[in-house]
């Protein structure tokens, strides 16, 4: 009845639909199988012992061939540190009046985090996605869904843990999201990765107030980053004639290109909505 | 033999590609090497030669990546079954169309990670480093993919006889290198 020919046809379609189905499901997991954190477990310590090589040249012409400018710069930390100091005294006093407006209103103590630093040892091999490798797993407590911050701000969550090393997807790839808001005006929406090294941040209100230079931070209500870490900065608003929502895009704090060293949040003491319903 | 040497190569690529690649900015939007490797078992190597390493290459390369699970290694299967299917009608080995034998490839990938993005509900638009990226991998491609083909033949080549030395040597038989 049919040519062989157009079972043909009809056979590679099928297949190619059968795939795209399959990636579009596994798409919305981020997690390996089994075997795959054997894959992780072997070829990250050659990945690792590379990184290594290359941070120890880097250090090397870091210490002998920049020391001209070390002196230079040593002023200038000097001064920052002074400053620095300032500045510290003065958010002491704020700390210790928060303390007893806390205590007032019977607000709970924040619970200190505890972090452990990892290093990183690789990245993502496509250009397309964004995630990175570190060199702390199972063996050190690394758990999934763990957040991962760097000194600037937020840089992503555990993913897939093998025994000693981790894959951190960062906030900037397109799969990741977060609940975050506007710091000046607590405007709420959902941070996801953008073009290039960028976030946007969706389902902002229209109504709501958000301008360029705005600082956005985690609003911990997604059960993955803790209140209040830094995330990054409105770096543009579009809002058109229709729809009820803004455009925002953000650029975060942390520099992805240039991630050496993280710290993963071991405590996050987010808000557990399973065991509070 | 055969297979340590897939394996070594593999590794060597994938620590590149995941180590020392992302460090260099110059190489940002360098194309997918183990397209490379794949192509290479497609043109030159059996199907049941190949078929376990494409696989064991792009079941690495899911664990590696962000990237929905699968999508290396049905992209390096799509790719190795295309490159299989286009050798039963032209012997692109010997030709010039070797130079875009890699750039397809690239292309295939590429555009199956476009349509997994689409078919997973991304109401991201086409991004706008998405051409760009490509055509940029796509010059790459053309321009290295050849010769990374005819360095794996003759590293491959080499590997082999050496192994085949080595064994005769111990065996007490003559090696080929001396066998002239």
């Amino acid at each position: 009845m049919f040519s062989r020919r157009s079972v043909l046809i009809v056979g590679v379609i099928l297949v190619i639909a059968v795939n795209l189905v399959f990636l579009s499901v596994t798409s919305t997991r981020h997690s390996s199988f089994g075997p795959g954190r054997i894959v992780l477990t072997l070829i990250s310590p050659f990945q690792s012992g590379v990184t290594h090589t290359i941070h120890f040249f880097r250090s090397i012409w870091g210490h002998y061939f920049n020391l001209v400018n070390v002196s230079k710069k040593n002023q200038e930390l000097q001064q920052q540190l002074r400053l620095t100091l300032e500045k510290n005294h003065a958010l002491k006093e704020v700390e210790l009046t928060n303390t007893r407006l806390r205590s007032l209103l019977n607000f709970k103590e924040g619970v200190a985090r505890k972090v452990l630093p990892a290093e990183v040892v690789g990245m993502d091999p496509s250009p397309w996605f964004r995630s990175i490798m570190i060199d702390k797993g199972y063996q050190h407590g690394i758990r999934k869904g763990l957040p991962v911050v760097v000194s600037e701000g937020v840089a992503g969550q555990v993913t897939d843990v093998a025994h000693r090393y981790a894959k951190v997807l960062l906030i900037i790839d397109q799969n990741s999201s977060m609940d975050a808001l506007v710091q000046r005006t607590r405007a709420r929406g959902i941070v996801s990765g953008g073009e290039e090294q960028n976030c946007l941040f969706r389902y902002v209100l229209r109504k709501e107030d958000v301008k360029i230079g705005d600082t956005v931070v985690s609003s911990g209500l997604d059960g993955v980053f803790p209140k209040g870490l830094r995330v990054g900065e409105v770096s543009g608003v579009v809002k058109r004639s229709a729809g009820i929502f803004q455009e925002v895009m953000v650029a975060p704090y942390a520099d992805f290109e240039k991630l050496e060293e993280v710290l993963v949040i071991m405590n996050p003491s987010v808000v557990n909505f399973s065991k509070e319903q | 033999m055969t297979y340590l040497f897939y394996a070594i190569i593999s590794l060597g690529i994938l620590v590149w590609q995941t180590a020392v690649q992302p460090q260099m900015p110059f190489f940002r939007w360098m194309y997918d090497l183990l397209v490379s490797i794949t192509i290479y078992l497609g043109l030159y190597r059996p199907a049941r030669e190949g078929l376990p390493v494409v696989f064991c290459l792009g079941f690495a390369m899911d664990n590696f990546s962000a990237a929905p699970f699968g999508l290396y290694i049905t992209s390096y299967l799509w790719i190795f079954a295309g490159i299989k299917w286009l050798m039963t009608f032209l012997d692109v080995r010997g030709s010039l169309l070797l130079y875009f034998v890699t750039a397809a490839g690239i292309l295939i990938q590429n555009f199956l990670s476009l349509a997994t993005a689409v078919a997973g509900g991304s109401d991201l638009p086409l991004p706008e480093g998405f051409t760009r990226g490509l055509f940029i991998q796509f010059c790459w491609a053309l321009v290295i993919g050849p010769l990374f083909l005819m360095a794996f033949r003759w590293i491959h080549e080499h590997f082999e006889k050496w192994w085949m030395d080595r064994m005769a040597e111990k065996n007490g038989y003559p090696t080929l290198g001396k066998s002239k």
